[in-house]
Formats: structure tokens, C-alpha cells, sequence
């Protein structure tokens, strides 16, 4: 008798929980309506994704503090070498942006947007191995929204989708859900890059059988779509191949950004500066740099 | 069954909480690249655990909230998860009283079977929502999930066994 009145239980609660569930799985992918509360829980859950990254924050500090001095040593040398020669490229960087704004006035062409660069430390990758997201430990309070472009000092790591208050998520280029446009540095050829979930793989669809790429082929970003400032490198073709009776090429590209390696990354924000603004900013920089040291 | 063999409801939620968030830490850590996709699905293995030796208190609805939970801090679609966790709690519920009784071999084999049926309903449905693709690879964390069970086991005891004397 109460053993059936159990199981009657177990059932009810099991349906009830059924319906529940398709209502939030209805909902979520087609409206935005629960965005909101999700935004509200995970401040409230944000002391437990802390905690549950504290293991791996304590491993990485014993790996830091426990290099051994050659190691070190040969690290400083290599980031002192890297130092002086990117000084020497933006010396002449300098002279070509000029140049290259004085032009832009001949030929009365808009000066290209500047971009602003917030420095943003990783707080965890690979929450999922089906879903690529890395989150970041800058948020609203920084300045950071939907839509904004992430960078490493090599290329395109991916672009921002949900900021919660004090970080934000952002989907890599490598997640199976995101594509970006980008075009072949060679010749401007346009096309777009798929993410498979792999962290070294692209899948570049969509090319037709007569089109002009090959392998080692830099794409760039396009800045198609508004979302993304163009000219930033994005993959390496790593593989072209052409097979009859199929209206496509199949092209494989692997990305140029540390996706798996990198604790810091760059967000960029797109914004027309006022010489002004620009003074701020320096200042504003070289407060940080104090601070840093 | 007489109540006092019973964990009381509050060190019971203690132990829930306790291997949850373990389970959790286990899902984000870094790994080497030739355990990645072997890694076990720790989640799926603690509320199995649960709604087999608490079948009357961990039911479906645990197994939803823990889902929820999971969908807001992984940013999934909302209701995937939670109703994967409530159909293993049930499944492993209703067949508790048989489970019990197995050895450790056909426990593994059942778990094995639950847990995949687990694992292809939310990546089916995921599917529906998100657009999610069941890759070969999205099986290899079962092996992984079936190896590490009688030792998840083990140690999930040995929690409950803690927190009841406490």
C-alpha cells in the first residue's frame, strides 16, 4: 500500500518535472525571457564557480612559483628580446599610421576607428568540452558588452555573448556554434570560418571548386557584419581538398590565437577617439603601468 | 524501514552539497588532452549515487535543480540538463531496491546503460535546442563514467558514512 503510494509519487514528481522542463526548453530557445533570471542566479552561484576554480588557481601558482631559475632565465631573456624588437617595429609603426592618415585624408576616406584595449585575465576555459566557453574576470562594472571583440597578442580568440557583473563569457572561434567572417589576406577573397569544437581545427564552408586558396593562407577578419574591427589574423589553411561531384572545396584552417594557452586576453572596444580622449587614456595607461609594477 | 537508519534530512543535504561541488570542480579542471574526452560525467555519477541510497528523499526533483544549476553555471539552454538528472534520479529510483542487491560488475554494466541513456537523451534534446551535434567522441566519457564507478562508489560511502555520524 505505501509502497504503491510512493511510486504514484515518484511519478507525479517525474511529470511534473517533465512539463517544467519542456516549458523552459520552449521558451529558452526561442525567447530571451529567461536571460534575466539566469543573469541573477549566476551572480548568486558566483561564489561556487569561484571555489570550484580555486583547485586550479592553487595548481597554477605552485607551477609558477616552482620554475627553476634557469627556466626563468631563459624566459626573461626571450620576453627581453621580444621587448626590444617590437620597440623598434612601433617606432616605425608610428611614422606608417601618419603616413597612412595623411593618405586617408587625400583620398577623403574616414580615419579608421580606433580601438580601445582592455586587458582581461582568464578565470576558466573549457567549461564543457561540447560547448567552448572561456569566461573572464572583466564585466559591466569594466565596461564590457554583448558583441565585443577578443583578442590574444597573436590573433582572434572570439567575441563576447553574456556580461554579468563582474565577468563576462565569451565564445572562442573554435565553438561548434560560431562562425566569423573573415577573408584570405593574399587576395581579399571573402568567406566565413565554422568552429567544430576542436581547439586546432576550422571548417571553412561555403567555397566553390574555381576559388583562389591554398594551403598557408592567412585568413583575416573582414569586418563583415559590424561586429569585428578587419584586419586581425584569425587562422592558417592547413588542408584544401577538391573532390569532384561535390559543389564545394573542403577547406580545414587552424586558428593563429593561443586558444588553449593564453591567461590574458584583449578586449577590444570600437570607438572614434578625440585627441583629447586620447591624452586621457595615455594617462590613464600609464597609471595601470605603475600599478602593474 | 525503521527511521533512525535513516540519514536525517539535514546531513543529508550536507552530503548532496558537499559531493555536488566536488563533482563540479572534477568537470572544470584542466586536463591533459588524452584524458578529455574520458573524462566521467561526475554530475551523473554523484545523483545516481544519491537516488540509489536515498531513493525516498533524492528523487527527480533534486536531479532537476542540480541540472538548473548546472545549465546557469555552464550558460546552457535552460531544461536540458535538469530533465537528463530527474530521468536518471527516476530510472535509478525505480530500480533501486534491484540495483542493491547486484554485484559490483552488474552495477557498473547498469549504470553504464543508465548513464548512456542519460547521456543520449540531453545530447538529443540539446540537439532540438542548441544545435548541438552527437559527435563519436561525446560517447568515450560513458567508458570513463563506468570504470570510475565502483570507486566513486567507494568514496561517496565513505562521505555518507561521514556525515551521518556527524
Amino acid at each position: 500500500m505505501a509502497n504503491s503510494f510512493r511510486k504514484n509519487f515518484a511519478w507525479s514528481q517525474y511529470v511534473s518535472v517533465f512539463i517544467v522542463s519542456v516549458a523552459m526548453m520552449l521558451v529558452d530557445s526561442r525567447t530571451s525571457w529567461l536571460d534575466g533570471p539566469r543573469n541573477i542566479l549566476s551572480v548568486v552561484l558566483s561564489p561556487i564557480q569561484g571555489l570550484a576554480s580555486v583547485p586550479a588557481t592553487v595548481g597554477r601558482y605552485f607551477t609558477s612559483t616552482l620554475t627553476a631559475e634557469p627556466d626563468l632565465q631563459i624566459a626573461y631573456d626571450n620576453l627581453r628580446n621580444e621587448y626590444f624588437k617590437l620597440k623598434s617595429e612601433s617606432l616605425l609603426l608610428r611614422t606608417l599610421e601618419e603616413e597612412n592618415q595623411d593618405l586617408r585624408a587625400l583620398l577623403a576616406a574616414s580615419d579608421r576607428l580606433k580601438e580601445k584595449i582592455t586587458l582581461a585575465e582568464l578565470m576558466d576555459v573549457n567549461l564543457d568540452r561540447n560547448n567552448h566557453r572561456v569566461s573572464v574576470g572583466r564585466g559591466i562594472r569594466d565596461g564590457v558588452y554583448v558583441g565585443q571583440a577578443v583578442i590574444d597578442d597573436k590573433g582572434v580568440i572570439g567575441q563576447v555573448t553574456e556580461v554579468m557583473p563582474l565577468s563576462s563569457i565569451i565564445v572562442p572561434i573554435t565553438d561548434p556554434g560560431h562562425a566569423f567572417p573573415v577573408q584570405v589576406e593574399r587576395n581579399g577573397l571573402r568567406t566565413v570560418v565554422h568552429g567544430t569544437g576542436s581547439v586546432s581545427l576550422l571548417r571553412v564552408p561555403f567555397l566553390n571548386q574555381n576559388s583562389d586558396i591554398l594551403v598557408g593562407d592567412v585568413l583575416i577578419s573582414s569586418g563583415m557584419g559590424g561586429r569585428f574591427p578587419n584586419g586581425y589574423p584569425v587562422a592558417v589553411v592547413t588542408d584544401v581538398k577538391v573532390i569532384e561531384d561535390e559543389a564545394f572545396i573542403r577547406v580545414t584552417a587552424e586558428p593563429i590565437a593561443k586558444l588553449d594557452r593564453s591567461n590574458h586576453v584583449l578586449l577590444l572596444s570600437r570607438q572614434a577617439q578625440t585627441q583629447g580622449e586620447k591624452r586621457v587614456e595615455q594617462l590613464i595607461s600609464e597609471d595601470d603601468s605603475h600599478a602593474i609594477k | 524501514m525503521p527511521s533512525s537508519s535513516r540519514p536525517s534530512s539535514g546531513s543529508l543535504f550536507i552530503g548532496v552539497s558537499i559531493s555536488v561541488f566536488v563533482a563540479l570542480v572534477l568537470t572544470v579542471v584542466q586536463l591533459p588532452s588524452w584524458l578529455f574526452y574520458y573524462w566521467p560525467d561526475w554530475i551523473a555519477i554523484v545523483v545516481a549515487y544519491w537516488a540509489l541510497v536515498a531513493p525516498k528523499r533524492i528523487g527527480p526533483y533534486v536531479g532537476f535543480i542540480i541540472g538548473t544549476l548546472l545549465e546557469v553555471l555552464f550558460v546552457r539552454k535552460f531544461g536540458v540538463m535538469g530533465f537528463g538528472l530527474a530521468t536518471l534520479a527516476f530510472i535509478v529510483n525505480s530500480t533501486s531496491q534491484q540495483l542493491r542487491v547486484l554485484s559490483i560488475w552488474q552495477q557498473m554494466i547498469s549504470m553504464g546503460v543508465f548513464i548512456g541513456f542519460f547521456k543520449l537523451l540531453t545530447g538529443w534534446l540539446s540537439g532540438m535546442v542548441a544545435g548541438f551535434t552527437i559527435a563519436t567522441e561525446y560517447w568515450y566519457s560513458l567508458l570513463g563514467s563506468v570504470v570510475i564507478w565502483p570507486f566513486a562508489f567507494i568514496l561517496l560511502e565513505e562521505l555518507r558514512r561521514a556525515v551521518r555520524i556527524r
